[in-house]
């Protein structure tokens, strides 16, 4: 059986190894997360130097080696010029990534998380900088939500009522929000306000309203989801400890 | 299976980096195998080194002065500092012999997802020291991945309302060929084509 592989992949991580080596995490469409080492990839006259470079999309060929595969050919399908271009995008990007890192498994293919973090690195590309912080929110619940562990923000997690716009409470270990009846029963639950519900119920749809894209809400329901994740993922985001900088 | 202190000696070498336990073993055997003398010296020379090498305090590259060579040059333009993440990419600076001005080293480069932030970094000193020295030109020579971009648009933002800020060009090597460029280093050195003189 042929040794040699191919697969189709967002680069995530990348960290030097050996004199000029490379040892490289991949999210892949057909295979998950993959770690593979690219040999002499660090040095000036590599031919696939820029090829790794984080949020380049690449069909890779990939030979399966004894403790690691190693990336023989690296042909781009797409990068994302444009994030490196400005600290906003880029520090979102890479919370996402971080977010991916956490959601996809090694070994097993998971191609609509896939589909979906390109289309949104797609649209924090193009944004307009004020909209960053709304693409970033979005981007991130529906990660979640494709990942089958978003919160739940349109019933009371606790009765199951259908909420409509009004003020609720968010509950940690419940996963969403709940009515505002139930807030003095629970435990790790914050209150939050009605625009808040507002916002949290579009994150769902595919694409958010024009008139929502640039609003000050958003850093209000980033941070409730940032707990949210930290409480699922039982560690902190640090990405996002470096969001306000990056956004500022 | 070995003797103590060869065991020792091993389990030292091993701790380097790319050193695995099998180069780690050659490697033991083959200074027990020369002069007596010849190993001593370079025993001699990693205390020396670790004893008499600091840091800068103004430029935070390693040397056994402080200030460094370069920072106590009189020769050497105090109105350009050129901005790199380790002191090793002084020494590749340095070997252009194209430079003439100083450096500071940030000790790293801003990392997001590793939780590396600016005050991990020596930035606070560049801004302190780019106000106090009346600096005319910050160099960013930082390498062009997603860590050093984040580096220096984070850097540029800071120093901009006070110096110019550049960064290296970047491009296609010397000697390249055209052929086996890669797609973001020929759309960048597209981008930053300049005119014939």
């Amino acid at each position: 059986m042929s040794r040699y592989y191919r697969a189709t992949g967002i680069n995530l991580k990348r960290q030097p190894l050996g004199e000029a080596d490379l040892l490289l995490t991949i999210f892949t469409r057909e295979q998950g997360l993959l770690k593979a080492v690219a040999k002499g990839a660090r040095k000036a006259r590599a031919k696939m130097g820029g090829r790794l470079d984080l949020f380049v999309v690449n069909d890779l060929q990939l030979y399966s080696g004894r403790s690691l595969d190693q990336v023989v050919q690296a042909e781009t399908l797409h990068s994302f010029n444009r994030l490196s271009r400005d600290l906003g995008r880029l520090g979102s990007a890479q919370y996402w990534a971080e977010a991916v890192l956490a959601e996809a498994v090694p070994g097993q293919g998971h191609p609509e998380l896939f589909d979906l973090f390109l289309e949104h690195l797609g649209r924090l590309e193009s944004c307009a900088t004020p909209e960053i912080m709304a693409q970033l929110v979005h981007g991130l619940y529906q990660f979640l939500q494709v990942s089958g562990v978003a919160p739940v923000v349109d019933y009371c997690t606790s009765t199951g009522r259908v909420l409509s716009q009004e003020a609720a409470g968010f509950s940690l270990p419940l996963g969403g929000l709940v009515a505002t009846e139930c807030l003095s029963d629970l435990t790790q639950t914050q209150p939050v306000t009605q625009e808040q519900v507002n916002a949290l119920q579009w994150l769902p749809q595919p694409v958010l309203p024009p008139e929502l894209l640039v609003h000050p809400i958003w850093s209000d329901v980033e941070r409730l989801l940032r707990r949210y994740l930290e409480f699922y993922l039982q560690r902190s985001v640090r990405s996002a400890d470096l969001l306000a900088v990056c956004l500022a | 299976m070995y003797t103590r202190p060869l065991a020792r000696l091993i389990d030292q070498l091993q701790r380097l980096p790319g050193i695995g336990p099998k180069t780690a073993q050659r490697l033991a055997f083959y200074l027990l195998k020369r002069p007596k003398q010849e190993t001593l010296q370079l025993a001699q020379s990693l205390i020396d080194a670790t004893e008499q090498i600091g840091v800068c305090r103004q430029c935070f590259t390693l040397s056994a002065e402080d200030p460094c060579d370069i920072c106590s040059n009189p020769n050497r333009e105090l109105s350009q500092v050129c901005v790199v993440a380790e002191p090793r990419d002084v020494i590749a600076m340095e070997r252009t012999r194209e430079y003439k001005g100083r450096y500071h080293v940030l000790g790293g480069l801003l990392s997001p997802m590793e939780g590396i932030g600016p005050e991990q970094l020596k930035v606070k000193e560049l801004v302190q020291r780019v106000n106090r020295d009346e600096v005319g030109e910050v160099i960013m020579a930082i390498n062009p991945s997603v860590e050093g971009e984040t580096t220096i648009l984070y850097v540029g933002k800071l120093l901009k309302p006070f110096t110019k800020v550049t960064r290296l060009a970047s491009g296609l090597p010397m000697g390249g060929d055209l052929e086996y460029a890669d797609e973001m280093t020929l759309a960048r050195a597209l981008e930053d084509r300049r005119e014939l003189i």
